[in-house]
């Protein structure tokens, strides 16, 4: 057991943090081991038991249990098919203005991020439905990276988000009311990334032309009404589902 | 030689499986939620038990498929710079930071986990919740998770090797 400052301990951390970070070695086990290190070097042994007792709570966590059953309905949403035929749906709904490709890209943000907590995975279903349809049209490569990327991280601020209930965990604050208080800009910012998406195709269309009359023609406007209605239903129940949760707990808590 | 290799690949095998066994557990706690919200706003009679039972499960979902997780390298890592180093140059790199790293974490989990645990077996200890249920089955997950934890670690490290020398898997 080493006498160590605090200032000490924390930059010690840090540099370990980041090697271990730059190893490619899995976050929780660097982050972990890295508390160990220090605790024991300069707490000793006592602080390894207090890991392995705040482990057993942190487990049993029950605002944590939100995380898993929130990744399991992104991956149904995802394996169902369903945010591809969404997709479908919304290219051909927006076909006929500039740019529809990416409207539809910025709405099915929207519906991903109301519907699932995570980033990661809508950003990677989107990307490889929508950048290739982008790329045929010869959309700027720009607009449709930023439009993909920038649409995923609207899944962290639109309820239910995963980072939103760490945090309601952290700052003991009612997960419902975090989810009351993200709800409204991040519906904004959705907003405004159709409009701006909206404008800039409207003064470039070079950049993000319509879809052709071809293509369009491929699907009548009955086929079109059945793909919207198939496709919208499950995932508008699942976001009313949640708004209800959050409309229950802001006004009971 | 030969049987380090079927030894190494009948235990790959067996954290595949185990894997594959508590991934059921996700749709148990799907259903104790959806029980839950069922019994608690539709019929207005929530039971006592579902959710600290779904508490308990989310424990032996995440000690139990860390090593699965580990086994197809699905944990969360930083890859910037390790996705462009050679097969051979990450075989390396993971060897040194096995050792700090996840090794550390499974002795953590492995020693005091036990002692934790036992000590939990040796009173019996119960949650002092209104449902009041035992819950040393719960804290022998740490343990038990953390030990298949250093089995994959274990066989990674011996594959990360052959992988560093010969430049393929065992």
């Amino acid at each position: 057991m080493i006498d160590l400052s605090p200032e000490m301990a924390v930059f010690l951390m840090f540099s370990l943090m980041l090697i271990g970070l730059i190893s490619g070695h899995p976050l929780a086990f660097v982050l972990g081991g890295v508390g160990a290190i220090i605790g024991f070097v300069g707490w000793g042994p006592g602080a390894l038991y207090m890991i392995v007792a705040r482990t057993y709570s942190t487990l049993t966590n029950q605002i944590l249990i939100a995380i898993p059953l929130f990744v399991l309905m992104a991956v149904f949403l995802d394996k169902s098919g369903i945010a591809e035929g969404l997709f479908t749906s919304m290219m051909y709904l927006f076909g006929k203005l500039n740019g529809g490709v990416a409207l539809a890209v910025t709405i099915l943000s929207v519906v991903f991020a109301a519907t699932t907590g995570v980033i990661g995975a809508s950003v990677v279903s989107m990307a490889l439905m929508s950048v290739p349809v982008m790329m045929k049209y010869n959309y700027d490569r720009k607009l449709a990276a930023g439009v993909v990327t920038a649409g995923g991280t609207l899944g962290i601020l639109i309820p239910p988000s995963i980072m939103l209930i760490l945090m309601a965990d952290q700052s003991g604050q009612s997960v419902g009311r975090l989810f009351a208080g993200a709800l409204f800009p991040g519906v904004v910012l959705g907003g405004l990334y159709f409009i701006y998406v909206l404008i800039t195709a409207y003064r470039n269309p070079e950049k993000a032309p319509a879809l052709t009359e071809e293509e369009l023609s491929q699907v009548s406007a009955f086929q079109l009404m059945r793909m919207l209605l198939l496709n919208f239903i499950p995932p508008i129940i699942l976001i009313l589902g949640v708004l209800g949760t959050i409309w229950r707990r802001g006004h009971s808590d | 030689m030969a049987f380090l290799k079927n030894l190494l690949h009948y235990t790959e095998a067996f954290i595949e499986w185990t894997g594959r066994i508590v991934c059921w557990l996700i749709f148990l706690l799907m259903l104790l939620a959806v029980f839950e919200v069922i019994t608690r706003r539709v019929l207005g009679s929530p039971t006592v038990w579902t959710f600290e039972l779904s508490g308990f499960l989310l424990a032996g979902i995440t000690m139990l498929s860390l090593a699965y997780t580990q086994l197809h390298y699905g944990h969360v890592n930083i890859d910037f710079i390790y996705d462009r180093l050679s097969e051979r140059a990450r075989a390396i790199v993971n060897i040194f930071s096995f050792f700090p790293f996840l090794f550390l974490y499974c002795y953590i989990f492995l020693s005091l986990g036990t002692k934790y645990a036992a000590k939990s077996w040796a009173m019996q200890e119960t949650a002092g919740t209104a449902w009041n249920p035992i819950i040393y089955p719960v804290k022998t997950v740490i343990p038990v998770g953390a030990a298949l934890l250093l089995i994959i670690g274990l066989v990674q490290l011996i594959q990360n090797v052959a992988i560093a020398i010969k430049g393929k898997e065992l």
